[in-house]
């Protein structure tokens, strides 16, 4: 054996010594988790040093008004401490401190500029400070003489610190500085549980600083951990208790999910201990669910102690039912900054420095102490239930359906999620008074809009209460009284849902009341058409021809028309053969106005349409129908344009040949003088090629216009001629591909195909001329027949 | 001679009777024929009945097919057929199946002129259209034609949600109102005094009700109107309106005649309360312009009440005189 390979030999030797004697210290990345043994391990640390009862009846108030602790720097607050068994032991301190302190065992523990504070939770003095290794304290828990608390630096990239302090000196027994985030610690036997960048759950020996176990989910996440007696329960949305078997699913241990999903802002059942705000800072918790929880003998028999859970929303508090739905609801004068779930029911500290009980049961009050000072934030111990209810009962219990609109009528613009959720779970309700109770709260000039459109789905969901729909359709806007219309987008689709017919008579009332806005006409005439259509017929038919009757030829009082063209269609529904022909008629009357004659028109069946389309070109222009007796004392361009659609065949070809010798023509002009009688005389063209004048004077002399009292009458005809794509011209984008641009063009040109031939078109002159049959004269191709473009110019007088 | 021939001698002043009963009796037969001539009506001779007929459908088709200056002349020319029953109903007819908003206020007019209130439910109908042009226009009409339950119309207007139509419906009622039962033989003569007094009743509440929410017209509706039991509860009223316009309302039940003194009186002494200048000087001029030979007790409340109001004295006043009042 050579030195060299002696040497070789001591090398691995010591290697291997120093390799099996090296510990991973705690937090470290390799440290092995989801082991069996380190679970017994914590077990037999849990039950090494059984778990010390929590006192009870106290609060620790931190005093003022406002939303928790807006000071800073050096300003002191005032710290009460109230023990509800025995009040002449409360005391009152005050000094600087960041948020409120937490209660471990005899001591409260806070933290100011990086500084740990302790007090005696006997008489508030001075049990030590020490130095926090990061400024920000996130948690605290006790082990027999030890203190731990996590602090964090709460930077983008975190460090955060478990340290161990000695509970009467102050001095730190080990501390160790990670990088990322750690949790608020919870002690549970001779280990402390800490939560460690939301996958795990770390157990530090409480006596060594040592690492003793691991749990690492890979299917959810660990925000808190919290102790309950022998209990430990952990995670995020899911609570798990914690026992021996969990190998990182969640479905290896007993897990208990809150019915939380329907609540505001889901909030998850304690908060996110990684969080230096808000609990930590004192904020109240004026936001969260509160509940106990019931662990039977066997691992999967967590539950919802009593089926009851309660939900604080600033000054709302719901009692829940295990499914999360309201069993009670009240609205509190003022803001809740701390709530404890009791078995009997919910402990709630006011702003107002009033504590009350809440019976679980109907949310009467069972009793209230007044603490005589405002508060900001609070904390609350374990609180023994008044014996009876207080008497005399300031607040009798009410029914569900009174305390949920008594919060969804409040009028704080911050509680709108509460409100909304309270809308919800009124409508669930089936009592015709809750109908009633949406439509007061639809009214409330304090309503928002979100709420408002919540409330009138909830209401057009109903299908009691058709009695308290049609009082309200009863009311009238009154100058006097002060009245406002109904809120019609709230009542009409209720009215429908329910198929109450008896609803007809009011509805057409308001339709015809001038008082109704304008905008909610349609909703109106839509209501009339459907239960008209559910049987009330003839009532509505008789209302909606009336409302078109009275406007249809009124251009100012219908602005855009819109509510006159639905009233028209919806006659067509509803209506048979006669309200056919009525509507015939009003879009053949050229007083009717243009958008409501056009709908009528499109609305109608084709075939009726093709037989109506003569009469109102006709009378549009004053000729067919114009009465013999009545002579206009001059005629309207709408008379010469309406004349020369009857030669608008002859005039195509005239004016195709032409574009066959001048391939720019853009336009072509009529000029002429009208008689008395309607002839012509003195006409004139543009372009004047012979070939064209030939082509088109034959048939210009022949026309006959409608008599008029003016002897001579100067007049015009303007035909543009536009280009118009064509099937075989180059092939330019197909649809969906190309530029947008290119798409927007095939669009409009597709959309397009169902305009009807220029001839039959109202405007009759512009003819579109395809580009490819400008460019090549000579092979005139079948596709360059003109056709209209629904974009025409009107004709242009010369 | 023979006594038997004689002829009994005709006093002159039976005969003078008797031609002047002839011509009276003449006068009555010809008198309807030759106003109905002059209406367009004559319904004496077959032709004459047919060119009546033919122009009354002429001037329908003008009116439900012309263009809107055909319109507008029809309902000229039918206008002037005012005994002719069926002109009112064939306007009506038309307005009510639609015509365009030009034509509408000129077809109400002509119904207003024509003056038949059996049109009143087509009135109705445009009393709550939703232009405001047509619904002034209808009320105008509405009284015009003296439409039953006019006061319940009016009374409708005071609610509407535009203040032009509130006014018309304050000016009007209290115009009506007070035309219909404030003389005495307007009292007499009335079908149903005792309906004309509630409906007074009932509008002076209306009215009071339309002034406190800022319906000025409603004060001199009031004033005219009111009975001495109101004029506390208008009273009452001096510290939310206008000054101006509760003086233009003390205005018109100072100058009424069927109102008792006692009434003006307590009139003079709440304003007195006032005492501001514009009020000395309401009632300087009401002393000046106002004859008080029937109620001097009131002539001398008011020279009292004048002498204790501070405030200039006529003679120091503005050349221009008094400050113009709302709604004099």
């Amino acid at each position: 054996m050579t030195v060299r390979l002696a040497g070789m030999w001591l090398a691995a030797g010591l290697v291997s010594a120093c390799a099996g004697s090296a510990r991973l210290s705690a937090f470290d990345s390799h440290f092995p988790d989801n082991l069996p043994q380190q679970q017994r391990h914590l077990e037999a640390l849990r039950a090494a040093e059984p778990a010390v009862p929590e006192a009870s009846d106290w609060l620790l108030v931190l005093e003022g008004e406002g939303t928790g602790p807006q000071r800073s720097g050096q300003e002191r607050q005032a710290l009460r401490f109230v023990r509800l068994a025995e009040p002449a032991r409360a005391f009152r301190v005050e000094l600087a401190v960041d948020g409120l302190p937490e209660r471990v065992g005899d001591l409260f523990v806070g933290s100011h500029a990086g500084q740990l504070l302790a007090l005696s939770a006997a008489d508030g003095s001075r049990r030590f400070v020490a130095r926090l290794p990061l400024p920000h304290m996130l948690g605290a828990a006790r082990s027999g003489q030890r203190v731990f608390v996590t602090s964090t630096d709460a930077g983008p990239r975190p460090e955060s610190a478990l340290t161990a302090f000695d509970a009467d000196t102050g001095a730190v027994l080990f501390s160790h500085r990670i990088k990322g985030r750690l949790g608020a610690p919870h002690a549970h036997g001779q280990a402390v549980l800490v939560p460690f960048n939301a996958q795990f759950l770390v157990a530090v020996d409480a006596r060594s600083g040592e690492e003793v176990a691991r749990l690492r989910s890979t299917d959810d996440t660990f925000s808190w951990v919290r102790r309950a007696g022998s209990t430990v329960r952990f995670g995020d949305r899911r609570i798990y208790r914690l026992a021996p078997g969990y190998a990182g699913k969640h479905t290896d241990l007993a897990t208990l999910e809150l019915p939380t999903s329907q609540l505001p802002g889901r909030p998850p059942p304690y908060p996110n201990s990684f969080d230096v705000k808000p609990d930590h800072r004192g904020s109240p918790a004026k936001v969260g669910v509160h509940f106990l929880v019931n662990d039977g003998p066997g691992a999967a028999d967590s539950q919802i102690a009593g089926g009851r859970m309660y939900f604080v929303f600033y000054r709302h508090v719901f009692g829940l039912d295990a499914r999360g739905q309201p069993v009670w609801a009240r609205a509190l004068a003022t803001d809740v900054v701390r709530a404890r779930a009791a078995r009997e029911g919910l402990a709630v500290l006011t702003a107002a420095g009033e504590l009350l009980y809440l019976a679980g049961d109907d949310g009467g009050i069972d009793g209230r102490v007044n603490l005589g000072t405002s508060a900001r934030a609070a904390r609350i111990g374990p609180l023994s239930w008044p014996a009876t209810r207080a008497a005399p009962m300031p607040v009798a219990p009410r029914s569900l359906r009174l305390g949920l609109a008594e919060v969804a009528i409040d009028p704080d613009s911050r509680l709108v999620p509460s409100r909304s959720f309270a809308v919800k779970a009124l409508a669930r309700l089936q009592a015709p008074e809750i109908t009633r109770d949406l439509l007061d709260i639809y009214e409330q000039a304090t309503t928002p809009p979100p709420l408002k459109r919540q409330l009138a789905a909830a209401l057009a969901e109903r299908t009691t209460g058709a009695d308290h729909l049609l009082r309200a359709l009863q009311r009238r806007y009154d100058f006097l009284d002060r009245t406002r219309p109904p809120p019609f987008a709230a009542i009409v689709p209720a009215l429908v849902r329910m198929s109450e017919q008896r609803a007809v008579p009011l509805l057409a009332a308001h339709l015809l009341d001038h008082e109704t806005p304008l905008a909610d006409l349609p909703l109106l005439i839509e209501g009339i058409a459907e239960l008209g259509r559910l049987g009330a017929a003839q009532q509505a038919i008789s209302a909606l021809s009336r409302f078109v009757d009275l406007y249809r030829a009124d251009r100012t009082a219908m602005a855009g028309g819109e509510a006159l063209v639905r009233a028209s269609l919806a006659l067509l529904e509803v209506g048979g053969a006669q309200e056919r022909a009525y509507l015939g008629t009003v879009a053949s009357d050229m007083r009717t106005v243009d958008t409501l004659r056009t709908a009528i028109l499109d609305a109608m069946p084709s075939d009726r349409r093709d037989t109506m389309a003569a009469p109102v070109r006709g009378q549009t222009r004053g000729m067919e129908s114009r009465s013999p007796e009545v002579v206009p004392s001059r005629l309207e361009q709408a008379d010469v344009n309406a004349t020369f659609a009857t030669i608008a065949d002859d005039l195509r070809a005239c004016i195709l040949d032409e574009l066959s010798r001048a391939e720019t023509l853009s336009q072509v002009r009529f000029a002429f003088m009208i008689t008395q009688t309607g002839t012509t005389r003195a006409r004139t063209y543009v372009p004047n090629s012979a070939e064209f004048v030939a082509c088109v004077d034959p048939k210009v002399a022949v026309l006959r216009f409608p008599e008029s009292r003016a002897t001579r009458q100067l007049a015009s005809y303007v035909v543009a001629v536009r280009a118009q794509p064509q099937a075989d011209t180059p092939p330019g984008p197909v649809r969906g591909e190309g530029t947008w641009w290119a798409k927007h063009v095939i669009e409009d040109v597709q959309a397009n195909t169902d305009v009807p031939p220029w001839w039959q078109a109202q405007n009759p002159f512009l003819l579109d001329v395809t580009q490819s049959f400008v460019r090549a004269p000579t092979a005139r191709p079948a596709a360059a027949i003109p056709r209209a473009a629904t974009s025409a110019p009107a004709p242009v007088p010369v | 001679m023979d006594p038997t021939t004689r002829k009994t001698p005709i006093r002159p002043a039976a005969t003078h009777t008797l031609c002047w009963l002839l011509v009276v009796c003449v006068g009555m037969l010809l008198l309807p024929l030759a106003s109905a001539r002059a209406a367009g009506t004559d319904r004496g001779s077959p032709g004459t009945r047919r060119d009546a007929e033919r122009r009354l459908d002429k001037a329908a088709r003008a009116l439900t097919q012309g263009t809107l200056a055909e319109a507008k002349q029809a309902l000229k020319e039918l206008e002037k057929r005012r005994g002719d029953r069926r002109v009112a109903h064939l306007i009506a007819d038309a307005l009510l199946s639609g015509v365009p908003e030009g034509l509408l206020e000129n077809g109400l007019a002509s119904l207003g002129t024509l003056g038949d209130p059996s049109v009143v439910e087509a009135l109705t109908v445009f009393a709550g259209h939703r232009r405001v042009s047509a619904r002034l226009a209808a009320l105008q009409a509405l009284v015009a034609v003296r439409a039953p339950g006019l006061v319940g119309h009016l009374e409708a207007a005071l609610r509407d949600s535009d203040p032009r139509v509130r006014a018309y419906g304050a000016r009007a009622l209290g115009t009506w109102l007070a035309a219909t039962q404030g003389s005495e033989s307007a009292r007499r003569t009335a079908p149903d005094p005792g309906r004309r007094l509630e409906d007074a009743r009932a509008a002076t509440e209306v009215l009071l009700a339309a002034l406190a929410r800022g319906v000025a017209e409603a004060a001199v509706a009031i004033g005219k109107l009111g009975s001495a039991d109101a004029i506390p509860q208008y009273g009452r009223l001096l510290e939310r309106a206008p000054l101006a316009v509760m003086l233009a309302g003390y205005k018109a039940f100072l100058v009424r005649k069927d109102l008792p003194a006692a009434a003006k009186v307590s009139i003079i002494v709440r304003l007195e309360e006032v005492a501001s200048p514009p009020v000395k000087r309401f009632l300087q001029a009401h002393l000046v312009s106002t004859d008080f030979r029937r109620e001097p007790e009131v002539k001398r409340s008011i020279e009292e009440a004048v002498k204790r109001i501070a405030g200039p004295d006529p003679e120091r006043q503005s050349p221009r005189g008094p400050a113009p009042m709302v709604n004099p």
